[in-house]
């Protein structure tokens, strides 16, 4: 009990000795070659590497949009590795956000049932305050009503963020969610994910390649060939670009 | 790009098995149907081949050639005499003559309770003298060990007055075995004959269904009320002698010798003639299974376009990449035209094997059964085979190529962008355009509508062509309602429906996104449901149009009898009803009026000098306006020697008012009537000729005929059921029946009832390739929603969640076809009615219950047919969907 709750503070998401392998014989690759990394609770964390290092699989491993071949995946104290379809499902619905890079959103559906989809999937009441305080921050209250292919890029994504924070979830997973935006849009987008972290105490964990997005995370972790090679705090653009020249 | 073709063909195998089997369908009914309908038509023309085989020529009393002046034609019977002075012609080898009623009635055959073995509308009982020519008769006598005896043996039996040979099919489904008793009743009397031995008709055990008992001349004659005369004389030629030759030779000498105009017609003529009948029987026949065939290929058609829409989304990145290195838009034409042609060629040929495999079996059922056709061989005509094939790839290769030039038409930028959302294009010229079809089709019903009673036809023509042009303007402007409809009764009704069949996702966001894609593509939903809608539409037409048939006959008989009591059938020339039984139902002491009606056929005096024969009533004219509903000027009561009623018609066809006079002549003399009333209709139902005169009339200038129906009116306070046992016991054996009013009502609803069954199945037919079509478009509709429903399962929709609201889609879409087909089939069934109110359908009425039933099959088929495509959404790679490549 006094275990959990530790690690419950300590950490939303962890990964231990995680492999992930595509193919078999020789043609075998492996994706992630024994990841233990720890997500810390309240941070804003961006995972970068080049092309193939297997930055999108961890994060889509961790998510449990896809399974792994050894090792164990926690979120909070659960080790999604050893549950059901259906209830991976649920976990998806309850306890994490999704904002990916593009198609965020049900082209039927207008913006304000888009951000309401995962709460109306599960029937949970929604907390109107917190829905208000959301689309409040993202600046959409006046694009409720309209649906996504009324939408800029800019405000389809701040829409997807809405969503992923609208319902209260343990952590959000960000898959270059500003690679389909002009600069302006993408710092927008980029400020509201860092204003979550700051005053809601939010989890979030960022997929990346861009060194000005990886900027806004508290912590970055380094992915090579489907390992950690290294890890840096507090960065900013410039220590970011630096390191990558200095992996590659 | 040939072989692309034949790659892409055998990389879609199962896409290619579903655009394939509606195909296979459509041309497996078309060529089944034109098979079946062959294969009976030449089993019927054998039959009647070798009922003729064996005879040169027959002789029959002269049938005059229809003309629009006689309403009845009779044929009259052969003196006995002719046969010897046939028999001494040089030409002649063998003569016989023969008592049958091949030509009307049915003989009436009870059993020890008294109740007639044969039910009235089934096929005739025939009573025929035993033959004695070998040389002329089909029928064989069936030896012990069940052998065909030789002809000699057949002829050489002698029957004692109180035998009868029975045919072998009909002996052995109704009991009627060797030494067994059967009853036989007459106009005087019932006889009881012991069954002596079975007949075959050549190789049959029975003759097409019909019930044949064989009796000696002179209890044939007596039964057949042929004591002097014959049905008809069959003649065999001499070796040498044509069939033409002995025909003129017969023809020749009763011409010289007799005043009574005969028929000789040889074998060969009466083959073709009777081969003509079949033909015109199974024209009909034939065509009503090709429209219905035709239908099904209009609903196959618009599956294929949807199967080919998917084929060409499935390839969309291959097609931009094709043209993006140089194909062009032609190459990318033809490759699909040629794959759809090898699809069209294989399916069809499938589906004229299917046929024929159809046709084969329903045969074989129908041998099974009890339904006695004659051994014949399965008959392919041509047209099965050419017909089946041609239409059924040139269907195909029309629904390809609109699929097939927008895929050429899409540019390689537009195809390899990746969205699913489709902008509806602007539906006010579409509202416009079906408005116009609209005011079209309306304007040609009541053009129909307003053409004379005279001209049936033509009306119908118009009113028809009034209804296909309506069904154009539903075509037209479904996607219009597809919004609306869906959004007003999608939630509530397909809600109870998914209900029922196990489903719960109507409601909450699942059943809204289901409605909403419902109408993402109207166009596209509304083709779904049109194939649903049309085999709807049509079976609700027809099931509309039996169900007035069933209440038009209900209100018929409610308007036309007044009577408590109804003995006997409705159709002269059925069970006998003697002038004895008559009186002795007349004097019973509970009736307050009561006649036994006599249909007798007499010549009827236009003028002084012209006549036509025309079918003449007579009834106890004392009460008749108790007996019958009816509307008349004159009186129509107490008619006596002298008086005449006649309906409306005639009045205006003969320009007779009350108060005219003409003249009737029968066997016994000629007398002339004076005109007491004219009745609005028939006596017997609306429209016709009727002329009514009383029995004491008809018995001075015609020898007395059985009458073909009683009525009896009761005295107040009698019940109806009481009465029926006095009745029953005075028509005990006779195998008359008696009937109250109301039970008659609801036998013959009982009867429609049983046709209705008949239409189900066809409602199935049109189900199943409707079910196809909708199992297409869902799975077409989930391919391009690939990324959509990756989405959805990654932000945490649970499987059962996206398996239910894909069902509910292709419940919403069936129910939508299902509404509008039984709203569109009961509308055009009520025009049709209502067109038709002249020939007697004078009711409209709709079974409430088969509706209920229709909606509930089709929302289930919805909801099975929903089901694969369903799972397949499941089955989404969330990873592949969200990710970008």
């Amino acid at each position: 009990m006094e275990t959990q709750e530790k690690n419950q503070s300590q950490f939303a998401a962890k990964t231990v000795h995680v492999t992930k392998t595509y193919g078999s014989g020789e043609a075998q690759i492996d994706a992630l070659d024994d990841v233990s990394v720890e997500f810390n609770a309240g941070e804003f964390t961006a995972i970068m590497g080049p092309s193939g290092s297997g930055k999108s699989t961890l994060m889509h491993c961790i998510a449990g949009l896809d399974k792994v071949n050894g090792g164990e995946v926690w979120l909070g104290d659960t080790d999604i590795t050893r549950l059901s379809e259906k209830k991976l499902t649920l976990i998806r619905r309850e306890k994490i956000g999704f904002i990916f890079q593009a198609f965020n959103l049900l082209p039927t559906l207008n913006a304000k049932e888009n951000i309401e989809l995962p709460m109306s999937l599960s029937k949970k009441k929604i907390n109107k305050s917190w829905f208000d305080t959301v689309v409040q921050t993202v600046g959409l209250k006046d694009r409720l009503t309209h649906k996504p292919s009324e939408l800029s890029g800019g405000q389809q994504q701040r829409v997807a963020v809405a969503r992923a924070l609208a319902s209260e979830p343990e952590i959000i997973f960000a898959d270059e969610p500003t690679g389909n935006l002009d600069s302006k849009a993408g710092s927008e987008v980029l400020k509201f994910m860092r204003n979550a972290v700051n005053e809601h105490g939010q989890t979030i964990v960022m997929v990346t390649h861009d060194a000005y997005a990886a900027a806004y995370a508290d912590r970055i972790i380094f992915l090579s060939d489907g390992k950690i090679v290294d890890e840096m705090r507090e960065p900013t653009q410039a220590t970011v670009l630096e390191k990558l020249k200095s992996l590659s | 790009m040939l072989k692309l073709t034949f790659k892409n063909i055998w990389a879609h195998k199962m896409r290619l098995v579903l655009s394939m089997l509606s195909i296979f369908l459509g041309v497996a009914f078309l060529s089944g149907t034109l098979v079946f309908t062959s294969t009976i038509k030449q089993s019927f023309n054998d039959l009647f081949t070798s009922v003729y085989k064996k005879t040169d020529a027959v002789v029959t009393g002269h049938v005059p050639k229809a003309s629009a002046f006689d309403d009845v034609q009779k044929v009259e019977n052969v003196p006995k005499t002719l046969v010897d002075v046939i028999g001494t012609l040089p030409s002649v080898r063998e003569v016989e003559g023969s008592n049958n009623n091949y030509n009307e009635g049915t003989l009436v055959v009870i059993d020890k309770e008294g109740n007639r073995v044969f039910p009235r509308q089934g096929p005739p009982t025939f009573a025929i003298s035993q033959p004695r020519s070998a040389l002329l008769t089909q029928w064989i006598l069936v030896g012990k060990d069940d052998e065909n005896l030789s002809a000699k043996e057949t002829v050489s039996v002698n029957l004692a007055d109180n035998e009868v040979l029975v045919d072998k099919a009909t002996a052995f489904a109704h009991d009627f075995k060797i030494g067994n008793t059967v009853k036989i009743v007459t106009d005087t009397d019932v006889r009881s004959f012991t069954v002596k031995g079975y007949m075959r008709f050549g190789t049959a055990d029975g003759f097409g269904g019909t019930a044949n008992f064989f009796f000696n001349d002179k209890q044939a004659g007596e039964i057949l009320k042929q004591t002097d005369s014959f049905a008809s004389i069959s003649v065999a030629a001499k070796p040498g002698v044509t069939q033409e030759e002995l025909k003129k030779d017969i023809d020749k000498t009763l011409k010289a010798g007799y005043a009574q105009k005969f028929d000789v017609k040889t074998g060969q003529e009466l083959i073709e003639e009777s081969q003509d009948i079949v033909d015109t029987i199974f024209t009909f026949f034939t065509w009503f299974l090709v429209i219905f065939a035709g239908i099904s290929f209009l609903v196959a058609l618009i599956i294929i376009i949807n199967s080919f829409a998917i084929i060409m989304t499935q390839r969309k990145r291959e097609y931009a990449l094709l043209r993006a290195i140089g194909a062009t838009g032609g190459q990318i034409l033809r490759s699909v035209m040629a794959e759809s042609l090898v699809v069209g060629v294989i399916a069809s040929a499938l589906g004229v094997a299917g046929g024929i495999g159809i046709a084969a079996g329903i045969k074989a059922i129908l041998k099974a059964t009890d339904f006695k056709l004659p051994a014949g061989e399965l008959v392919i005509p041509d047209n099965a085979i050419t017909l089946g094939i041609t239409i059924g790839t040139i269907a195909t290769l029309i629904s390809a190529f609109f699929p097939a030039l927008n895929a050429a038409r899409t540019s390689p930028i537009e195809a390899l962008r990746e969205s699913a959302y489709e902008k509806n294009k602007r539906m006010l010229t579409r509202i416009v355009f079906s408005f116009f079809i609209f005011l079209v089709s309306i304007a040609l019903i009541f053009t129909g509508y307003r053409i004379s009673n005279d001209e049936t036809a033509m009306r119908l023509i118009l009113v028809g062509s009034g209804i296909i042009t309506m069904l154009l303007f539903v075509v037209i402007a479904l996607p219009v309602v597809i919004r609306p409809f869906t959004k007003v009764v999608g939630s509530r009704i397909a809600g109870v429906f998914l209900f029922v069949f196990g489903g719960r996702r109507a409601f909450g966001i699942t059943g809204e996104i289901a409605r909403r894609n419902n109408y993402r593509n109207p166009r596209r939903s509304a083709k779904t449901s049109l194939a649903l809608m049309i085999g709807v539409a049509l079976v609700v037409i027809i099931s509309v149009i039996i169900t007035s048939i069933s209440a038009s006959f209900d209100s018929y008989l409610k308007q036309t009898y007044s009577a408590d009591i109804i003995i006997g059938g409705f159709d002269p020339g059925d069970t006998p009803l003697s002038q004895s039984r008559c009186d002795e139902i007349d004097s019973q002491l509970f009736n307050k009026a009561s006649s036994c009606l006599q249909a007798s056929v007499l010549d009827f005096y236009s003028t002084n000098t012209m006549s036509e024969k025309k079918q003449v009533f007579a009834v106890n004219s004392k009460n008749l306006d108790k007996l019958f509903t009816l509307k008349y000027e004159g009186k129509v009561n107490d008619l006596g020697e002298t008086g005449m009623v006649i309906s409306k018609d005639v009045a205006e066809k003969e320009n007779l008012k009350v108060g005219s006079s003409t003249s009737l002549s029968g066997t016994k003399g000629k007398q002339e009537f004076k005109i007491t009333g004219i009745l609005e209709d028939g006596i017997l139902g609306p429209g016709g000729d009727t002329i009514v005169i009383d029995s004491l009339a008809s018995n001075k200038i015609e020898a007395p005929q059985n009458a073909f129906l009683s009525l009896v009116v009761l005295k107040s306070g009698v019940e109806p059921k009481t009465a029926k046992v006095s009745f029953d016991k005075i028509l005990k054996n006779t195998g008359i029946e008696v009937n109250d009013l109301k039970t008659i009502r609801q036998q013959q609803q009982d009867s429609f009832n049983s046709v209705l069954i008949f239409v189900y199945g066809l409602l199935a037919l049109a189900i199943i390739i409707a079910s196809i079509g909708i199992l297409n478009t869902m799975s077409l509709s989930i391919l391009e929603r690939r990324r959509e429903l990756g989405l959805m399962r990654a932000v945490g929709t649970t499987k059962a969640q996206v398996r239910g609201f894909v069902r509910f889609e292709s419940i919403i879409l069936s129910v939508l076809g299902t509404a509008v087909g039984i709203v569109f089939g009961i509308g055009s069934g009520y025009i049709l009615i209502k067109s038709l109110k002249s020939e007697g359908f004078t009711s409209f009425s709709v079974n409430p219950v088969s509706m209920l039933v229709i909606v509930f099959i089709s929302a289930f088929i919805g909801s099975v047919a929903g089901a694969w495509p369903a799972w397949r959404a499941t089955k989404v790679d969330v990873l592949k969907a969200i990710t970008v490549e």
